[in-house]
């Protein structure tokens, strides 16, 4: 906090700049946590048509790697 | 069914309001301060008394909508709030807007869980998306849209409106459920839980008013950090006591669904870090490039237009890909739109800053949209109140803890 006080005078934009990747790295890791749900988790919600029931004939519903 | 349509635009309103009114009230703050004669910053600690009762009457939210009727609690939540808002409009001094601000809390705690939970309740499971879209925007896009009508209302006409405007909007809230929300209550309403709700109601009180005010610098920071332990100490106690109760205020054992697991603890900390953007986006633009927060305001509007214009895009994209994989996927792709606004420096295009917050805007309304469905999608209609509760107050405990980053990120 000194060291910002004495080196800056001014807060431009660049002073943000860490300040947004920190929250976006703090978001993104949440994707460790959305990744222990099941695969078919909610489908009822979604409406998503597992693939065992459209059968390999419907292209569009196949997962994709 | 006109209710699928009706009933999520009655509740995305009362939401709207809610998540409004935080934001709009700092733009207004120094005209305010000015006129009744006081200073500022005690103004701003008398207006976040807010969080006190709101955080004290949260964990409540589920029981008493069960026990009264959900449709009751919220007409009497909504009245409560504008109630607050006039006293809020009418006050001359620092008490009486600690007062105000408290009624406003109470009625805010009840009215965003019980909104959800009528919802849940009215809405079928197979238009549940669709329906999320209208809560999701308000609570997402108040923030941002808040300090641009505050600066609007109180550079060309006066503050009070920035409270009176709630009056009109909540009468018609109260009027339109009394004509379209089905009157639903449990059948047989657990029994309260007392000392569950004076356990989580201090430690919420504690841990949201303590990270908020940490944030804002307003109070020594002893007392704030005393007020954080006291809340985590009596939450802990909370948590320990639900184990033992079999009708805990808030259900804990409702965290054994691994969809609502995903969607109030995972949905914790994705909301705790891109919370921070209403805070620091407004900052960086004013400080960074010297607009005036009605300029920036106008520029991070751009957000809301990409999600309003994405809205029918959400529901195929679940369909196509499920939760699962729009979750994980999304939560990197909405979090790298984030951190691309680490690139608006002077110098760079005004439509590169629009563009990035406009896609930004669509895939974070995506993600809390998927959070806020998938959470109540293995969820009995019997246990729906306790879920409503449990996403509340996690939402809640987030905020704050966005407050205090976005607050410590940003000196």
């Amino acid at each position: 906090m000194t060291l910002a006080w004495r080196g800056a005078e001014k807060i431009t934009a660049a002073d943000f700049q860490p300040a947004f990747v920190i929250v976006a790295l703090i978001s993104a890791a949440t994707f460790l946590m959305f990744r222990r749900l099941p695969p078919d988790a909610g489908a009822e919600v979604s409406r998503r048509q597992s693939v065992a029931s459209t059968g390999p004939t419907a292209a569009g519903d196949q997962k994709q790697g | 069914m006109l209710s699928n349509k009706i009933v999520p635009l009655i509740v995305a309103v009362a939401l709207f309001m809610e998540n409004m009114d935080s934001t709009v009230i700092a733009t207004s703050l120094p005209a305010i301060a000015a006129d009744i004669g006081t200073d500022p910053l005690a103004l701003k600690l008398a207006i976040t008394s807010y969080l006190i009762s709101l955080a004290v009457f949260l964990p409540v939210s589920g029981w008493t909508a069960d026990r009264f009727g959900a449709r009751n609690v919220f007409r009497l939540a909504i009245l409560v709030f504008i109630s607050g808002s006039i006293g809020c409009a009418l006050s001359q001094s620092l008490t009486q807007f600690v007062i105000a601000r408290m009624v406003e809390g109470v009625g805010g705690a009840m009215m965003t869980p019980v909104a959800r939970l009528i919802l849940v309740r009215t809405v079928d499971k197979r238009e549940l998306v669709v329906a999320m879209i209208w809560v999701t925007i308000p609570a997402l896009f108040g923030p941002m849209i808040g300090p641009v009508l505050g600066g609007f209302l109180t550079t060309y006409v006066s503050w009070h409106w920035i409270f009176i405007i709630n009056v009109p909007i909540g009468l018609a809230g109260i009027i339109l459920a009394t004509i379209y929300i089905e009157d639903v209550k449990a059948e047989a309403p657990d029994p309260f839980d007392a000392r569950g709700a004076a356990l989580a109601g201090l430690g919420i009180a504690g841990l949201v008013f303590g990270g908020s005010t940490l944030g804002l610098k307003l109070l020594p920071t002893g007392i704030v950090l005393a007020m954080i332990a006291i809340g985590a100490a009596s939450t802990v106690a909370f948590v320990l006591h639900a184990r033992r109760t079999p009708y805990p205020i808030v259900d804990l054992s409702l965290l054994k669904f691994p969809t609502l697991h995903a969607a109030v603890v995972g949905g914790f900390f994705y909301r705790a870090g891109i919370g921070c953007l209403p805070f620091l986006l407004p900052l960086a633009l004013q400080l960074g490039f010297g607009l005036t927060a009605f300029e920036s305001g106008l520029i991070t509007v751009s957000n809301v237009f990409g999600a309003l214009g994405m809205k029918t895009i959400i529901p195929i994209v679940l369909r196509r890909f499920g939760f699962r994989s729009a979750l994980v996927v999304n939560a990197v792709i909405s979090a790298a739109m984030v951190a691309l606004c680490a690139t608006f420096v002077p110098g760079v295009p005004f439509a590169w800053i629009v563009g990035v917050l406009l896609v930004g805007g669509f895939f974070r309304s995506l993600q809390y949209t998927s959070l806020n469905t998938v959470a109540y999608a293995d969820i009995d209609a019997r246990y729906m109140s306790r879920a409503t509760t449990l996403v509340a107050v996690s939402q809640q405990l987030s905020l704050s803890v966005s407050v205090a980053l976005g607050a410590s990120l940003s000196k």
